[in-house]
């Protein structure tokens, strides 16, 4: 049972991390990356590449490998690039549509970077080095990698980073403005556009961390991004979109019964994140922590 | 009678002659095969289109219902050996359940948070397609499907694309008939605004949910086509997929279009199959289509088509339509009433967190009369309203209405008891024309159900033009009727107002409560409205106005109370509420102002 809490708090605290890009984005754009998964999967892709110099779907070996720091921040430099053309292409452009519109645009550019992978790097499931090899730590009949510790170390730390540059920052409070309300901050000389792209590049960035972070647990492959971006989603909503230390909640919950369920068999775990959202929802439909909604008239 | 054989020939001739021909284009196994498969997509896409398009809803978990109508149908045809057809039905009747629980989930979540609940409700049918393999076989499948028969025979491959492809059609042909009727109108309503739709007598709840039964139906339907079409069939088929595709089949073809499903299916089952050469590059081919529709065709390829044709027809007809002015017709016979009822308020409260918006107001509306409720910005007035219409549940009190007590009752049920009520921030059905508007308000007063307007059967026919022609009558009252025709969204501010009076009156309402009519009138629009509200006091029923305006209250109101800080502090006829010391303190501040008002300096400012 612990060691299913430890393991749950692993993959939860991945999905609070990318989820926590679906934050950044609604707040200021309500708007969400529906192909979060797929830049995350990107994330992975380009961190292989940089570790490992080949691009086997092309069968190129530039025998150019990067330490594991560099090979992280060339990475984010690659997804946080793709997070800005997103917001260019796909959603800046389709601004004025109803919510199905947008959501349909980030799908798009999900769907093309999927096939751009898979003419990258083939169809294959690749293995990903961790930078902590498989060195192996037991205490109190728990097991746990040394990976899975930097993974859960990491995404907290990112998410600080992030809670502290919106809460402490000029440029944090700027985008915070955008949030509450875009015609006022625009008013105050804030550059609404700017920060929309930011918000893309943030949540992107988050994203392709959690790839780096994930891959070495779960590989890396084309399709990586589908079912990982559902579940942060999930995470997201179970704590509710405007409220990041709910999402930090709803991701460590999602995680942990995740586990939970897995331990009696694999049908549950698949199902228990969606039965624990139905559940969640049909009593607080803005999520755990979400303010309820009152219409004004 | 010429253009309706012209219409008849468009809708229904040339497409089903188009899905009786298609089979001889390339008559090989593999084509047919496509065309089944956009046979049902289309079906699965036209229900989608339906919720997303009128209801204003969205799922990303048709997956769920497909799967549900697939294996309902194959498993019990299967094993309880009933007849195909029958077996079929079960499936169908298996999702539309379904939709009735996803429906109520729904309910109370909104945007990203509804989209998440019907990828779940999708997701978990899809573990149990994959996982409860005793039931389903999951990966490896179901074998030995029982097959459609006629007389004994195996429906071969053309005619089973026929069957599915002619009831595409006619399902098409149905929803066409059930959106131009009430119905569509009503999800419409829903769609633009719920609180509206409720203030107007609209049970929200009950047309949310019944599109999502409507579109479970439908995909459980296009599920048993798919189950059928082989004799085997696997959980493979059931994946989040097919709730993307769905999704993205109905804006590429165009929301809320009829012809926009036939599209967007062809679209997403016809480009994989033809550009399988190309299959390392479908998606990236895929995606860019779908980006690009977004970015070009706004509304969609079948929205496209429908502009283009508007167009093209458009100008014969304005011509002979608009007139430049609306008349002044009186008040129609049937919104006149002895009956109006009064309303009483027993200290009534509201509070939001401690703040008291309205404390412990008691007041009564006389029968008939009109009485004006005024007060300085933030004195609870709307809120006052908000609680009588049920918008807010009171905190403490009672609301009567005649010998009825009413307190917290839903907006809708009120409206049906004859309560009704316009709004500040003015709550139009922007998708809807003037008349839609306006029909909507005699919701309550229309019975001609489902299967009357989905085959337009005469009944229903009598019913619309027969409130048509009272809409109209309420359009020359109000003095809009030149504007009939108009998307609502396209008239002035003040043309608005008056079409949301034209569309409360509808609702035949024994009692109308006008929140700041007058608000962004000009001098001749505000005096329009006077004259116009005068009239329907005159017809008898009970009117209550929160206004600013203070010209118009004092000339228009039988009695007037007034609120500061949410509670009562003057009440009696625009005389003595002019002259109580109280209401003009609360108006211009403390007792400097009084005695300015009282000397000379007045007088000055007066000149």
């Amino acid at each position: 049972m612990l060691q299913a809490i430890v393991s749950g708090l692993v993959m939860g605290s991945i999905y609070a991390l990318i989820a926590q890009g679906y934050y950044i984005t609604s707040i200021t754009t309500g708007r969400i990356n529906f192909g979060q998964g797929d830049f995350l999967m990107m994330g992975s892709m380009a961190g292989l590449f940089f570790l490992t110099g080949k691009l086997p779907g092309l069968r190129v070996a530039t025998g150019l490998q990067l330490p594991y720091w560099a090979a992280i921040l060339l990475a984010l430099v690659v997804v946080g690039f793709l997070g800005l053309v997103l917001e260019r292409v796909a959603v800046r452009p389709l601004r004025k549509y109803l919510a199905v519109g947008a959501i349909m645009g980030t799908i798009a550019v999900a769907i093309m970077l999927r096939n751009i992978a898979i003419l990258l790097y083939g169809r294959d499931v690749l293995p990903v080095p961790s930078p902590f090899g498989s060195r192996y730590l037991h205490f109190a009949g728990i097991g746990i990698t040394a990976h899975e510790i930097f993974v859960i170390i990491v995404s907290l730390l990112a998410m600080s980073l992030v809670y502290l540059f919106l809460k402490r920052t000029i440029l944090g409070k700027a985008f915070m403005a955008v949030a509450h309300n875009q015609d006022a901050a625009a008013l105050m000389g804030i550059d609404v556009d700017r920060m929309t792209s930011l918000a893309f590049i943030l949540a992107s960035v988050l994203a392709g961390l959690g790839g780096m972070l994930v891959a070495p647990i779960t590989f890396a492959s084309a399709y990586l991004g589908a079912i990982l971006g559902l579940k942060a989603f999930a995470a997201a909503i179970v704590g509710g979109l405007e409220d990041p230390l709910g999402i930090l909640v709803g991701g460590m919950l999602l995680g942990i019964a995740e586990q939970v369920f897995g331990r009696w068999n694999s049908a549950a775990q698949d199902g228990a994140a969606f039965v624990l959202i139905l559940l969640i929802l049909a009593f607080r439909p803005t999520g755990l922590f979400g303010r309820a909604l009152k219409e004004k008239v | 009678m010429k253009r309706k054989a012209l219409s008849f020939v468009l809708r229904v001739g040339i497409p089903a002659a188009v899905i009786y021909l298609l089979p001889f284009v390339y008559p090989n196994k593999f084509f047919i095969d496509v065309l089944q498969q956009v046979g049902y997509t289309w079906i699965l896409v036209a229900g989608l289109n339906l919720l997303v398009g009128y209801s204003g809803q969205i799922s990303l978990g048709q997956v769920g219902f497909f799967g549900l109508g697939a294996y309902g149908s194959a498993l019990v045809a299967k094993h309880f050996h009933v007849p195909v057809p029958l077996a079929m039905l079960t499936g169908v009747a298996l999702s539309a359940a379904f939709g009735f629980v996803v429906g109520l989930l729904a309910l109370r979540v909104r945007g990203l948070y509804l989209a998440m609940v019907t990828i779940a409700t999708g997701s978990l049918v899809e573990i149990l397609a994959n996982r409860w393999t005793s039931l389903t076989g999951g990966p490896m499948g179901i074998a030995d499907v029982p097959r459609l028969t006629v007389g004994g025979a195996k429906l071969g491959p053309v005619e089973y694309y026929w069957l599915i492809a002619f009831t595409g059609l006619l399902v098409t042909l149905g929803l066409y008939n059930l959106v131009r009727s009430r119905f569509g109108r009503t999800w419409l309503a829903v769609k633009n605004s719920e609180i509206a739709a409720r203030a107007l007598g609209i049970d929200v709840l009950k047309w949310k949910v019944g599109a999502f039964v409507l579109n479970a139906t439908l995909g459980g339907l296009a599920g048993a086509f798919f189950a059928h079409q082989n004799s085997l069939f696997t959980s493979d088929t059931f994946t989040y997929d097919v709730s993307v595709r769905s999704l993205v089949a109905v804006i590429i073809g165009g929301t809320g279009t009829m012809i926009g499903p036939v599209i967007g299916s062809a679209l997403v089952i016809g480009l994989p199959t033809f550009f399988r050469q190309l299959y390392d590059y479908y998606l990236l081919l895929f995606g860019g289509i779908l980006l690009l529709t977004l970015l070009l065709l706004p509304d969609g390829i079948g929205g496209a088509v429908a502009r283009l044709w508007k167009s093209f027809r458009g100008k014969a007809r304005t011509a002979q339509l608009d007139r430049p002015e609306g008349s002044q017709a009186p008040l129609p016979d049937f919104l006149r009433r002895t009956d109006g009822p009064p309303v009483r308020l027993e200290g009534l409260s509201m509070f939001f967190q401690g703040v008291k918006a309205v404390n412990n107001l008691t007041m009564t509306i006389a029968p008939g009369e009109v009485h004006g409720l005024i007060g300085p910005n933030g004195s609870g007035k709307s809120t006052t309203i908000n609680v009588i219409t049920g918008i807010y549940t009171a905190t403490a009190g009672q609301v009567s209405l005649g010998d009825e007590t009413v307190t917290s009752r839903a907006p809708d049920q009120l409206a049906r008891l004859g309560m009704t009520r316009t709004f500040q921030n003015i709550q139009l059905f922007t998708d809807l024309t003037v008349l839609d508007n306006v029909l909507v308000g005699f919701h309550r007063h229309m019975s001609a159900g489902y299967i009357a307007h989905l085959l337009r059967l005469p009944s229903a026919l009598r019913e619309e033009a027969a409130f048509r022609e009272r809409a109209m009558a309420i359009l020359q009252f109000v003095g809009i009727d030149h504007l009939a025709g108009e998307e609502a969204k396209n008239l002035s501010y003040g043309q608005q107002r008056l079409v949301e009076i034209a569309r409360a009156l509808a609702t035949e309402p024994r009692v109308l409560m006008l929140d700041e009519p007058a608000a962004g009138l000009n001098n001749v629009e505000v005096h329009r409205m006077t004259a116009l509200i005068r009239e329907i006091a005159r017809g008898g029923i009970t009117l209550l106005i929160v206004e600013h305006h203070m010209e118009m209250v004092m000339e228009l109101c039988d009695a007037i109370t007034v609120l500061n800080f949410g509670e009562k502090i003057a009440e009696g006829n625009a005389l003595q509420v002019k002259s109580n010391p109280k209401v003009i303190e609360a108006y211009l501040g403390g007792d400097d102002v009084i005695s300015l008002l009282n000397g000379e300096v007045a007088r000055h400012v007066g000149d």
